[in-house]
């Protein structure tokens, strides 16, 4: 009876400890962030600045802040290489090795790859790609615009301005082509002539034969659709030795990266593009001191996805995937690296592009 | 009938570039039989060295360009001696030997990705001088990758066929058990066709930094291109890459004439598909038969 009740004591003893353990291991488990992104390739120099970084550093201001509810956020950069095969390996790494909370994932290939296995074991997926499919997925969000309001985006800025003939080369991409679409689609309603549609390889370097094809249509302004600086550069410097210079020329944002005027030089001026406006204030006071450059719409929008995700987090007061997700889509009044934005209960950003110039001899001048 | 004409153009100059790498392939595959995938990593490590002599050591172009190379065909040098030869001691294969090519480019392209990053690194920027002919245009640059590559060609041509040396690479091309009987060294020349082959694909390197500038995965692609104008032109005849090289450059740009530019690598492959299907020797096979009887 007395050996009995001595090992009745030291059960008490140890359960009671156990139970404190996994009070304080519940306490303190930090909260996982699974990147999966470019980080080697051609493009994983951009991705490092304008994705990568962005997004650990917004988890580092998390930290700074004093965690999530007091636990410490973890980031967990895998290389998705910018496929689905690879894509389809890291998000089963993270998932099933890392226990990840949540996946911060681009581009569209890996993400599409990552879409079902995140599905499965029930854990959302934010992105900053811009394919629509990801909105469609219970368990995605974007915070990105997706590719046909980028394509709408375009259309406004061609009608607005009363073009006339209008020519597209895109990357052969599925985001790329809904943008060209929806740009397409809006143009031809609004009785505006597509006098050449041309498209290219994603890594592709020669752009000579389809720069020919639209210098023979003689358009009054061309649509240039690209993810990469180099690729502008290279298709800038093929134009003007090709002879063409058509009166406008629009772009995406990431004609702003230095890549561009590297390759190109003063090419670069006066060339138009779409972008997401990142905030001045932001930028001078978080991201260029620690990072030593600017941030462009996609880095902005790394770190805000980032950033307003954990502010969900903390704000639903739990650990559940689903009403952390259902309250990020419904945060009111998160104000961050691109002003103040939020879903507005859909799981796709309401943040607009506006119209922006290359200021010759560098820097960007918004177009009112 | 100006777009058709400025296509070809256009092919002409892409295929100037493409005949320096594909003559350097093909004098190596002739004489040491290794399907040499490797050259695309010689002529990314050239574009390096060319764009470091230039831009940051502030070399001018007269002595950049033959130290890029003289450095180029030691490099091809220490591949040979490091990769190739130590495989052959052992009893490596072709098969062997391409893969050992390949897994060096990959490797290549990977230290080239740590140590410069993967943008692309720059020696000028902007456009370059153009000539319009009628309604053509053509840069000053290609203007000089056709006249490079033809007297290249020349000059490699007068070597092989009026130099000692020259004639021991053609030997051991033509019959590598034969050619050791009249005293030639195979491995010696091995060596010194790598070494060649090198310093055409550096000519390459330098045309295509100036124009493009340099970035990791370039001789990716490239080298693979200038296969199969090897391919085209017909193995064993030099000539035959050249040719090779200029009917693939035209070929790429023509494929998107009538059709969607979605359909450029389909096209152009499915030509060269049915060409090899229809002729597999290549444009000079016959002749290369004959040559060989």
């Amino acid at each position: 009876m007395k050996i009995m009740t001595g090992s009745g004591i030291a059960l008490c003893v140890v359960a009671a400890l156990s139970t404190t353990t996994i009070a304080a291991a519940e306490d303190t488990t930090p909260i996982k962030i699974g990147l999966s992104q470019i980080a080697s390739g051609v493009a994983a120099d951009y991705w490092s600045r304008q994705v990568n970084k962005p997004a650990l550093l917004a988890i580092d201001d998390a930290n700074k802040n004093g965690g999530v509810n007091g636990r410490k956020v973890v980031g967990i950069l895998e290389d998705n290489q910018g496929l689905a095969t690879t894509g389809a390996a890291v998000a089963h790494k993270l998932i099933e090795i890392d226990h990840v909370n949540m996946i911060f994932v681009a581009p569209t290939p890996a993400v599409l790859a990552t879409l079902p296995i995140a599905e499965t074991a029930e854990v959302p997926v934010i992105s900053t790609s811009i394919s629509p499919k990801v909105a469609q997925s219970p368990w995605g969000a974007l915070a990105q615009p997706p590719a046909d309001r980028q394509g709408e985006a375009y259309a406004k800025f061609v009608i607005a301005h009363h073009f006339q003939r209008v020519a597209d080369l895109t990357g052969q991409s599925d985001s790329d082509t809904i943008a060209s679409n929806a740009f397409k689609s809006a143009l031809t309603k609004a009785g505006i002539k597509i006098v050449d549609a041309e498209t290219y390889e994603v890594n592709a370097q020669d752009f000579t034969a389809q720069l020919t094809k639209i210098r023979a249509s003689n358009p009054d302004c061309f649509l240039i659709q690209s993810l990469s600086g180099a690729t502008y550069g290279f298709i800038l410097k093929q134009m003007a030795q090709l002879g063409f210079r058509p009166p406008t020329i629009l772009t995406y944002y990431q004609i702003a990266d230095p890549q561009t005027r590297k390759l190109a030089g003063d090419l670069v001026d006066g060339v138009y593009f779409i972008e997401i406006p990142v905030d001045p204030e932001w930028n001078a006071r978080v991201f260029r001191p620690r990072m030593g450059y600017d941030a462009d719409g996609n880095g902005a929008l790394a770190y805000d996805a980032i950033a307003l995700y954990l502010d969900a987090y903390a704000k639903s007061g739990t650990d559940d995937p689903k009403k952390i997700r259902e309250t990020m889509l419904n945060y009111q009044g998160y104000k961050g690296a691109v002003g103040a934005w939020g879903y507005n209960g859909q799981p796709v950003t309401q943040v607009q592009y506006r119209v922006s110039r290359m200021k010759p001899g560098g820097g960007t001048e918004v177009v009112p | 009938m100006s777009e058709l004409a400025q296509l070809v153009l256009n092919g002409l100059a892409n295929g100037a570039v493409y005949a320096l790498m594909a003559v350097g392939f093909a004098i190596v595959f002739n004489a040491t039989h290794v399907f040499h995938l490797a050259h695309g990593a010689v002529l990314t490590f050239a574009a390096y060295c060319f764009y470091l002599l230039v831009a940051v050591a502030g070399l001018n172009l007269y002595l950049a360009v033959p130290a890029t190379v003289a450095l180029s065909a030691l490099f091809g040098c220490f591949i040979e001696l490091g990769i190739y030869a130590p495989l052959r001691a052992r009893g490596a294969g072709s098969a062997g030997l391409m893969i050992a090519s390949l897994g060096f480019l990959l490797l290549c392209q990977n230290i080239f990705a740590i140590v410069f990053s993967t943008d692309v690194l720059t020696i000028r920027s902007g456009g370059l001088a153009i000539f319009e002919l009628g309604p053509l245009t053509v840069t000053s640059l290609h203007l000089a990758d056709g006249v490079v590559a033809i007297v290249v060609f020349l000059a490699l041509q007068a070597f092989l066929t009026r130099t000692q040396h020259g004639r021991a690479i053609r030997a051991l091309a033509d019959n590598p058990q034969l050619a050791p009987v009249v005293g030639i060294e195979a491995r010696r020349t091995y060596v010194m066709v790598m070494a060649i082959g090198s310093g055409l694909a550096s000519i390459a390197a330098v045309l295509l930094t100036w124009d493009l500038g340099v970035q990791p995965a370039m001789g990716f692609l490239i080298v693979f291109f200038s296969a199969v104008a090897v391919a085209i032109g017909g193995h064993g005849y030099l000539p035959g890459a050249l040719v090779g090289a200029f009917v693939f450059g035209v070929l790429q740009q023509l494929a998107t004439w009538q059709l969607d530019s979605r359909w450029q690598n389909g096209v152009t492959f499915a030509a060269v598909l049915v060409f090899l299907a229809l002729r597999p020797q290549g444009i000079f096979g016959a002749r290369l038969n004959v040559r060989k009887a």
